[in-house]
């Protein structure tokens, strides 16, 4: 993958080929921002061919609706949202159902901090991904993507009180499943 | 935020991960349906404004003749519209309640119709002629009160429109020529008409006068005023040979084109020329065709216009010998042992050949847009020449084809993960054609049109490494309908 680096204004051109229909713009765009997204839609996807499915409907979605972007935020940050947007429709509510269990017996655990330095971005993923359906979406969006409860709740269509209760076990989780690997790693 | 959040997220903020390497074509290939879906709609408006198009210039034309009805000559004398209907009303009752009076101011009345009937006086100075004043245009209108005079009945409509529709007849010495003939050949005809009692007028069935009366002018040149109807024109067409053919209207034509097509498969790298071999080899032509109805609107100088809606089937026939193809057979056999019934399942393969026999079809909807000139041949005979573009609405494929890798794969359209080879709109075909037509009766022609068409963008989607189009070869077989 050829690496591009671009500024404001290169950006901007490369974009307004894009929506000329130039296909080997629209290549570029999606080889510059692929490897990011393919990282955000892994987080969300229940493997890695879901995952593929996600971005590549994402994709489709970014040149389709391109000529709404108003240059008003960055494009990656555009382009991110609507890959969000695409994973959420395939996260069902079934995925909350089973999981809405009161914080009861949930006690955030202490984590050496030197742990966190050994871990890799992947071996952070790899975990994330492991998490359970409704954990998993409610930390990306909380942790990783920056929404308040009150967003995902209305992305989610779930109460409020369930994201946080989500967010809070999806911690408890990755901390223990981190204290886990530790244990093996000594 | 607690620490564990500002971990994952610092390291996971940037994070990349690995896509697949056909993710890129797969996108591509969806922008490109994408992009097809989004062009059949023009096309659809397009098509219906053509249909509007053509529906607003026949009725408008429609309408054009009725109102000329006085200066055509073309369709029958006697319709007159509302405004001189009434007028000749009022001159009728004036006729009964006092016959003197109206004779006396004759001059009044004809004052009367040229105020009311603005269009008449407008009418009698195109029947006049250019070079006319209006002593001969009132000469000629006196002539029809006269008439109305010496006959007891109100033809003063009639008379309007022959004098009016004598104006045109000035044009050539030629005409007025041919007109005369025709007017004493049906002068006996009129001479009945006018024997029979005429004091309703406007009731008569369209068609059944060909030529109303005649007038003249101080000059004493003949101006005779020949009105034929359309059925007529045929009749005199036959037996007057330098007669125009007047074609102007709609007509509908509904056909079936026997096709041989002819594919173009061209290999978009060098590197893919032997793919491109490959499949010419393995793909021949057959028997196709082509179906539809379209609509012409005729205009007087020949020239028309033509739409409608196109289906066309290309066939092409694909065989192919896998040489390396076993035969899987099972053979189930019962064998009964003291009683008891054994099934036994035994598999034979037979290391050989396998022939591939497939007919793969390409259909697709058009919209037909053909500019056509029409000429007179001999009696009955006219040709055609059309040329234009049909505008693709849908393109369906099934079938099978090699692939690069020499598998036998289904077009089949695409679904899921499977990648079209085709495109859902093909574009734009260049059409022309040569028609021969024959004239059955007043409504229905024959025709024979040999015609030829070529696809003029591949059909396959960007990603394919081929491209391809037809050229078809065909001969339309069909019928016009004369409304």
């Amino acid at each position: 993958m050829a690496p591009l680096i671009l500024n404001s204004l290169t950006e901007k051109d490369l974009l307004q080929q894009c929506l000329d229909g130039d296909r080997i713009a629209q290549k570029q765009v999606f080889e510059l921002y692929a490897p990011k997204m393919m990282s955000v839609c892994k987080r969300y996807g229940r493997h890695r061919l879901e995952a593929e499915e996600i971005m590549q409907d994402g994709f489709v979605k970014v040149f389709i609706n391109l000529h709404k972007f108003e240059y008003k935020g960055s494009f990656e940050g555009w382009v991110r949202r609507i890959m969000v947007n695409t994973a959420l429709k395939l996260v069902s509510k079934k995925s909350f159902r089973n999981e809405q269990i009161g914080l009861e017996g949930y006690q955030e655990r202490s984590v050496d901090p030197t742990v966190y330095s050994k871990m890799s971005a992947d071996d952070m993923l790899a975990l994330v991904e492991k998490l359970p359906t409704g954990y998993r979406t409610v930390f990306n969006l909380s942790v990783l993507d920056g929404l308040s409860h009150r967003e995902i709740s209305e992305a989610l269509s779930i109460k409020e009180s369930t994201s946080r209760s989500q967010l809070v076990k999806a911690r408890n989780m990755l901390q223990g499943m981190i204290i886990e690997l530790n244990k093996i790693a000594m | 935020m607690n620490e564990l959040d500002e971990i994952f997220r610092s390291k996971l903020e940037n994070h990349t991960a690995e896509y697949s390497e056909q993710s890129w074509d797969k996108i591509q290939s969806r922008l490109m349906k994408q992009k097809s879906k989004s062009r059949i709609l023009p096309w659809l408006w397009m098509s219906l404004i053509a249909v509007i198009v053509v529906g607003a210039i026949y009725l408008w034309g429609n309408v054009d003749d009725n109102t000329s009805d006085f200066t055509q000559g073309t369709t029958n004398p006697m319709v007159v519209n509302a405004n001189s209907q009434n007028q000749s009303k009022i001159i009728e009752s004036a006729l009964e309640n006092n016959p003197e009076t109206v004779q006396a101011n004759e001059l009044d009345i004809f004052k009367s119709i040229d105020v009311s009937q603005e269009f008449l006086t407008t009418s009698a100075t195109n029947v006049i002629g250019k070079d006319q004043d209006s002593n001969s245009k009132v000469a000629g209108i006196q002539e029809g009160i006269n008439d109305i005079e010496s006959n007891n009945s109100i033809l003063v409509n009639s008379n309007l429109s022959s004098a009016n529709t004598s104006g045109q007849s000035d044009d050539t010495a030629v005409k007025n020529q041919e007109r005369s003939s025709v007017s004493e050949k049906m002068e006996e005809s009129n001479e009945m008409e006018n024997s029979e009692e005429n004091k309703v007028i406007n009731t008569r069935p369209l068609r059944t006068i060909g030529v109303s009366a005649y007038s003249t002018l101080n000059s004493n040149q003949n101006i005779t005023d020949i009105a034929l109807s359309k059925s007529m024109m045929d009749d005199f067409r036959q037996d007057c040979p330098s007669f125009v053919t007047d074609r102007t209207g709609v007509y509908l034509d509904f056909y079936i084109s026997h096709e041989l097509p002819f594919s173009i498969l061209k290999a978009k790298t060098e590197e893919l020329v032997p793919y491109g071999t490959l499949r010419s080899n393995s793909e021949g032509p057959t028997y196709s065709f082509s179906a539809g109805a379209r609509l012409t609107l005729m205009l007087p100088n020949g020239l028309g216009l033509k739409t409608g809606l196109n289906y066309s089937q290309v066939n092409e026939k694909f065989t192919y010998v896998d040489k390396d193809s076993d035969i899987v057979k099972e053979v189930v056999t019962t064998i009964i042992v003291d009683g008891v019934a054994t099934i036994d399942t035994n598999t034979i393969i037979i290391p050989g050949t396998r022939d591939i026999v497939s007919t793969n079809k390409y259909r697709s909807f058009d919209i037909p847009l053909l500019l056509s000139y029409e000429w007179d041949v001999r009696e009955r005979t006219y040709m055609t020449v059309n040329g234009g573009a049909y505008l693709n609405l849908l393109f369906k494929e099934s079938g099978k084809i090699l692939s690069p890798s020499g598998e036998v794969i289904d077009i089949a359209d695409s679904s899921g993960d499977k990648l079209a080879i085709f495109k859902n709109n093909i574009g734009l075909s260049l059409f022309g054609s040569v028609g021969l037509h024959y004239r059955m009766n007043s409504n229905i022609d024959f025709i024979l049109e040999p015609n030829i068409r070529v696809l003029v963008k591949s059909a396959t989607v960007d990603v394919y490494s081929l491209e391809q189009k037809w050229m078809t070869v065909g001969l339309i077989t069909g019928m016009r309908y004369n409304f």
